[in-house]
């Protein structure tokens, strides 16, 4: 018996309400005596239902459509709680979306940028896109998480090719003295 | 409208409109800056995609390493830099 102390404690209220009813004396209540007498018992003859019909319709309309009212706001919110619980997952749609914007930002940075380091930006952008992309597809992967693994994978690769880029860029600057793409054409000819 | 989703496009927004601002701005200075915060969007937005410790990586590597490593190249690579995003003269070729 492990709940000995909840079972002690349950049966001495239980012996403290018999106490205070036999106490009480509910059958020597004054309305209760007098109900007989005036013909106010329900006798098993009568019909219950069409009572408490007429009953909820007339005298206790108010309280009725009042506790109908709470029971229809609270079941529209307990659906509404479970619906959000179910929708707490973002479509991957719009991961993609972010993703495709972020590539075409970064594209236009590097097409259209005449500094070298900017372009090295529009790079980050176009593997970060890439990296969001492969986040978000490797939340439906959980047990290989093969995503979120080549993500760590690209920003390492990413980190070791600003590295290489950026050396580049500087020793570049300082043979050329400019680091406009196009202007380095020195290799052409 | 749930609190999570709200979140997100608040990330959503931040990232692809610092983005934009580091495709559009003229100076290279507040670009590679509004680049740092295209980073920390990203990073919230991997943390939606329930890849926290990428996230996490994306802020050390990213921000901690290859922002800082660009800064610092180019605050090596002294003013010309930043002049010559203004005229963009070609002085070899």
């Amino acid at each position: 018996l492990k709940n000995w102390p909840s079972l002690l404690l349950a049966v001495l209220f239980f012996a403290v309400l018999v106490k205070v009813l036999l106490k009480g004396m509910a059958n020597g209540l004054q309305w209760v005596t007098n109900a007989p007498v005036i013909n106010n018992v329900i006798m098993p003859t009568d019909t219950t239902t069409g009572n408490l019909g007429v009953n909820l319709m007339t005298r206790y309309l108010l309280p009725f459509e009042a506790i109908s009212i709470l029971l229809m706001m609270v079941l529209v919110g307990a659906a509404h709680l479970s619906r959000k619980e179910g929708m707490r997952m973002i479509l991957l749609t719009h991961f993609l979306i972010i993703s495709a914007a972020l590539f075409c930002i970064g594209l236009y940075m590097v097409i259209s940028k005449s500094n070298a380091i900017q372009v090295l930006i529009g790079i980050e952008l176009i593997l970060n896109a890439a990296i969001l992309n492969l986040v978000a597809f490797g939340r439906y992967d959980k047990l290989m998480n093969n995503g979120q693994t080549f993500a760590i994978f690209a920003i390492v690769l990413a980190a070791a090719t600003t590295a290489v880029a950026l050396a580049i860029i500087l020793n570049v600057y300082r043979r050329y003295k400019t680091i406009e793409p196009d202007s380095i054409n020195q290799l052409k000819d | 409208m749930n609190l999570t989703l709200i979140l997100f496009y608040a990330m959503a927004f931040i990232t692809i409109g610092s983005a934009l601002y580091v495709a559009y701005s003229k100076s290279l200075m507040r670009s590679v800056f509004m680049f740092f915060i295209t980073l920390f969007g990203l990073a919230g937005l991997y943390v939606f995609a329930m890849a926290d410790f990428v996230a996490i990586t994306q802020i050390v590597i990213y921000v901690g390493g290859i922002l800082v490593l660009i800064l610092f190249a180019f605050m090596l690579s002294g003013r010309e830099t930043l002049d010559r995003l203004k005229d963009a003269p070609s002085l070899s070729g």
